[in-house]
């Protein structure tokens, strides 16, 4: 084969690994460069349903076992209230925050917890309860409120 | 005076050859370099997973070094496995002493096995350099290599660089202790995963064909040692379960007890069946698990490019790779001698034939592992052969060799970004569930204290958010590379 032939073929084929050993550094470093996007507060995290963003909060210091004021159209119609971390994520059938905020210091035994069972299984999170909730048998539910917002039936 | 000129000119003969051996080969490692330690980077810094290893880990705890090698025990024999994470844990005289030399072990056989890889194919030309670049993208792009870095399921990664190896030295002028050396490889590799019994045919297969590493000698103590492994374990295993695992099957997966409802009365159909969807993971890239998802996502009107991308490059170098080998077993065949090349394509044959038989029993894109390497060696002949046959051939017919390869080696080296981005995903992955498990395994396992007390030891490991983090590709590559 021609050597220019050969040369040609050779940089074709060598090319996407080329491409791939400059582009890679350059695209990552640049990336990495940047903070992640995140969620502004712990309460926009819980409400998005983003367990990774919300376990930073934590880890950053953020008490499981604080109220924190929340509002929206789907889960309190619209009216603030002050409520714990743990229903908040139960009230969203947030399994995975919910499990965290349990794995990471979230109480039971925290006054405005001590219905989360309830609103766990009247969210439909049976599982959830029977795996994670080892006081849930304790607990003496209300009748079920079927009220729109599940979460203001709980919440003083 | 004209012998010492002589002998000058062949030194310098051999020196100049030297040079441009090692400088292609010091190019390849360059170029591959990036990539390579981006994987072997996020595969250092993967968190070990919850449950699966703190498991591994409470048996290797509560276990003598004999245990490990009693058969009976279990249906799976990994002796060498579990005795790793034991001495590695005594040794260090920590668990985070431990999982650190785990790590460098995981880490350092893929390091060893793409070392091995471009030591092996040496290339001493430029068009030979972009071949061996396009073979190791196809390496790493293949489910058997990408499904065996999964952490902490390392056994057929350290069989993998151990069959080249063996490979390799089979391919050499024969030395004394090579014997001993592809023995102890051998039964190394086997004593991780009984995948490393696919060394076996290849020792065979290679003193068959006359390789020059391969004695007879060397063959029948291979033989006469893996023959005593097998008699060890049939006449040990007990009562093995008809399928030990969940069972992929056409279009959907079959549960244990399902399985062998279904076919408890034949079962080699299914055992055929999981045989040949090993086979035709590693030369297809489909099915996976057993399943044909790419074939199903097809019919149903979803497939996504990258499914595309694995599927035809995959068949695509299957077709080269049967061509090439083709024609030099042709060529041999009328020249009546085997050639290093002839016999890597019999050689590959009989690797995936293996790794085939000893997935009978379900299949997993990792266990088509031992033969990956010989797969992307023959794709580096392939591609080879077709390159410089293209020169011979008219201009539009070189501008078609040179589109298709030029296509096939963009498809394999997003296939291997796509490996690191499965390595970066799983990572992510096993954070979310330490983030989340904790608590459900305080609940579960409270009668197991030792079980809570190494998750309580490994839970900085786990919950790290920088060993989760991983870059925010573009919408359109990932489409090309998979994952989310």
């Amino acid at each position: 084969m021609p050597a220019g032939n050969t040369r040609i073929l050779a940089w074709l084929i060598a090319m996407p690994a080329l491409l791939c050993a400059v582009g890679l550094p350059l695209y990552e470093s640049s990336d990495v460069a940047q903070p992640p996007a995140m969620a502004d507060t712990f309460v926009e995290a819980l409400d998005d349903r983003n367990v990774e963003h919300a376990y930073l909060f934590i880890r950053q210091g953020q008490d499981p076992n604080t109220l924190v004021r929340f509002r929206d159209d789907v889960r309190t119609g619209g009216r603030e209230v002050q409520v714990s971390p743990l229903m908040l994520a139960v009230a969203g059938s947030d399994d995975n925050t919910a499990a965290m905020l349990l794995s990471f210091g979230a109480r039971m035994d925290y006054p405005p917890n001590r219905y989360v069972v309830c609103l766990a299984r009247e969210m439909g999170m049976d599982g959830f309860v029977d795996s994670q909730m080892s006081t849930a048998s304790e607990v003496e539910c209300p009748p079920p409120s079927g009220a729109e917002f599940p979460l203001l039936a709980y919440v003083d | 005076m004209l012998p010492v000129r002589r002998s000058i000119l062949g030194l310098m003969d051999r020196l100049m050859s030297f040079h441009r051996g090692s400088l292609w080969v010091g190019v390849v490692l360059v170029v591959i370099a990036p990539l390579s330690v981006a994987l072997l980077l996020s595969m250092w810094r993967s968190p070990f997973p919850i449950n699966e290893m703190i498991s591994l880990l409470e048996d290797a705890e509560s276990s003598t070094p004999g245990r490990f090698f009693d058969p009976t025990i279990r249906s799976w024999y990994r002796p060498l496995f579990h005795l790793t994470l034991w001495g590695f844990w005594n040794g260090s005289g920590s668990l985070l002493g431990g999982l650190h030399w785990f790590r460098y072990l995981e880490v350092g056989s893929v390091l060893v096995l793409l070392l091995l890889f471009v030591s092996y194919l040496r290339p001493r030309t430029g068009l030979q350099a972009a071949a061996a670049l396009l073979a190791v993208a196809v390496m790493m792009g293949m489910p058997g290599f990408r499904d065996n870095l999964e952490i902490p399921v390392l056994m057929t990664l350290v069989g993998m660089p151990m069959a080249l190896l063996v490979w390799m030295l089979l391919e050499r002028e024969h030395r004394w202790w090579y014997t001993p050396l592809i023995l102890a490889l051998t039964m190394t590799a086997i004593g991780y995963k009984e995948q490393g019994l696919v060394i076996a045919p290849v020792v065979v297969g290679a003193w068959w064909m006359g390789s020059p590493g391969a004695r007879r000698t060397t063959t029948a103590v291979v033989v006469l040692a893996v023959l005593a492994y097998l008699a060890m374990r049939f006449s040990t295993r007990g009562h093995w379960a008809l399928f030990e695992q969940d069972v992929g099957f056409l279009f959907g997966e079959l549960g244990e007890d399902e399985a062998a409802a279904r076919f408890g009365e034949r079962p080699w159909i299914l055992y055929g069946y999981s045989a040949l969807a090993t086979i035709g993971n590693i030369l297809f890239s489909e099915p996976s698990r057993g399943t044909f998802v790419i074939t199903d996502h097809a019919l149903s009107g979803e497939t996504r490019p990258w499914e595309w991308i694995s599927i035809v490059s995959s068949t695509l170098m299957t077709a080269l790779i049967a061509w090439w080998g083709v024609a030099i077993l042709r060529r041999d065949w009328s020249a009546d001698a085997w050639s290093a090349e002839s016999r890597l394509f019999v050689i590959l044959v009989l690797a995936l034939g293996a790794s085939g038989a000893l997935g009978f029993n379900y299949a997993r894109d990792r266990l088509g592992g031992m033969a990956v390497p010989f797969y992307a060696a023959a794709s580096y002949f392939a591609v080879l052969s077709v390159a410089e046959r293209a020169g011979a051939a008219s201009l539009k017919r070189r501008a078609t060799v040179a589109l298709v390869l030029v296509m096939l080696a963009g498809a394999w080296q997003l296939r291997a970004v796509g490996t690191l981005h499965d390595v970066r995903l799983r990572a992510a992955s096993t954070h979310r569930t330490w983030i989340t498990s904790p608590n459900w395994s305080r609940v579960t396992f409270a009668h197991r204290p030792r079980y809570l007390s190494i998750m309580q030891t490994m839970t900085p490991q786990g919950t790290d958010p920088a060993r989760a983090r991983r870059p925010t590709y573009p919408e359109w590559f990932l489409a090309l590379i998979g994952g989310g």
